[in-house]
């Protein structure tokens, strides 16, 4: 009696265990394709200009410093009647016509003007590509985070670069590959890690988005899958995506 | 001889007041640096001696020197109780506190507002990473098993020294298009 008991619970576990392993089975054959997508960003290349607030806000901070602080014995740090001392004031000098005077009757210490560094050249802030709107290049909009966006050679729409994976590669591997057959080779790219940033699930496929990083080089966009390509930042973006693809992908965009 | 060189180096070397009230240490704006700062240094009636001492006598000068800040100096407990009960001020007769927390509270404001905006930009960041992990894990377990950072692999992801940090001028050639870099 038994015996019979105890063969009933091994069958109806074996038999549990084989459905369990089937349906698993059943999951990884399922017939929505597994697509990998490149979101290839452009890091920003110059820092953010300060507001006019906070750019008020640090003057005025500087200010209490220079008032509140101890006053500057310069004798202890410029040995007396050397070419540092007479620099020193000679910029103090200079500086005391511009400025303003602080409480007590004294006036913020500057450092002497380093001759060198204000010689060197400079490239401008706004470049050329943000004056013509030239959405192709990598030189516009240096503060902000860029996204490559193609326009797809089949329906026409914006969207980020993506493709089916092939064989038994990888999400990391699939997108490297992928990039460089839609966008061209010509450009040094790094894929952060393994994991996968977003998805969008559609009925047909499914796209798992990695995030990658252009570090030099250019796009040129393979007329089999891409029309058209553009850099664009996350509020541009909304521009040109159509509207159910910017609500899956948003989230996964940096704000500035 | 040789007591009275002693007895003199231990008397403590006195700052002498100049008649304008300006010690050693201070700068008067206006003035042109060809005129000489009235200084202790001048002033001192001791003789001149060896190099060490005369940088004792200036740190000890600095030290305790008599100019303190004309600024309201910041309370020490128990006074600054009061700035936990009342930390913003509503004292109309002292126009400065009140100009000086309008300002401070402003910054507090937009720092806020900086911080929930970036906790939020991450958060939605970190949700699409783990719903799409997630799907991935209904979807493809090998994949899945290859995405995951688990704490058993021995690579490690590190950042590729090229990854350029932002500075306050883009560099003169502009964008590297044609990957020059990568040729060096």
């Amino acid at each position: 009696m038994l015996q019979s008991t105890m063969l009933h619970i091994q069958a109806r576990q074996t038999f549990s265990r084989t459905c369990n392993f089937a349906k698993r089975y059943l999951a990884t054959a399922a017939p929505s394709k597994i697509h990998v997508g490149i979101l290839l960003k452009r890091n920003p290349v110059i820092l953010r200009k300060l507001t006019e607030f906070e750019h008020a806000y640090y003057t005025y901070r500087e200010s209490l410093e220079q008032a509140e602080s101890r006053p500057f014995h310069r004798e202890f740090y410029f040995k007396k009647g050397s070419t540092a001392e007479q620099r020193w004031l000679d910029a103090q000098d200079a500086a005391a016509a511009a400025a303003e005077r602080l409480e007590g009757g004294r006036t913020p210490l500057v450092q002497p003007r380093d001759e060198e560094l204000a010689g060197l050249e400079t490239a401008e802030r706004v470049t050329e590509a943000d004056k013509g709107g030239d959405v192709k290049s990598l030189d516009r909009a240096l503060e902000r985070t860029l996204y490559l966006v193609v326009k797809k050679a089949d329906n026409g729409s914006w969207e980020f670069p993506a493709g089916p994976l092939e064989g038994e590669e990888v999400l990391h591997e699939g997108a490297t590959r992928h990039l460089h057959s839609e966008v061209g080779s010509s450009l040094e790219t790094w894929v952060v890690g393994r994991t996968p940033v977003g998805h969008i699930a559609a009925q047909d496929k499914k796209t798992f988005y990695m995030k990658a990083h252009i570090l030099s080089g250019k796009i040129e966009p393979n007329k089999r899958f891409a029309q058209d390509f553009a850099w664009l930042t996350k509020q541009e973006l909304k521009e040109y995506l159509q509207p159910a693809y910017y609500e899956q992908v948003h989230k996964m965009l940096a704000e500035f | 001889m040789l007591p009275t060189t002693c007895l003199r180096r231990a008397i403590p070397i006195v700052k002498t007041r100049n008649p304008a009230g300006l010690t050693s240490g201070q700068y008067l704006a206006g003035t042109p640096s060809s005129t000489r700062y009235n200084s202790s240094t001048s002033n001192k009636k001791v003789k001149d001696v060896s190099g060490a001492d005369k940088r004792y006598q200036l740190i000890r000068d600095i030290l305790y020197s008599r100019e303190v800040p004309t600024t309201q100096p910041k309370p020490i407990p128990p006074a600054s109780a009061a700035l936990f009960t009342a930390p913003v001020a509503t004292d109309p007769a002292n126009p400065q506190a009140l100009k000086r927390d309008a300002i401070e509270r402003a910054w507090a404001i937009l720092k806020e507002r900086e911080a929930v905006a970036k906790v939020q930009e991450l958060r939605g960041m970190y949700e699409s990473m783990r719903s799409a992990m997630e799907e991935l894990e209904r979807t493809d377990r090998r994949l899945f098993e290859a995405a995951k950072v688990a704490a058993d692999r021995e690579e490690v992801v590190v950042f590729p020294r090229r990854l350029r940090v932002p500075t306050d001028t883009p560099p003169l050639e502009g964008w590297d298009y044609d990957m020059k870099t990568g040729t060096r």
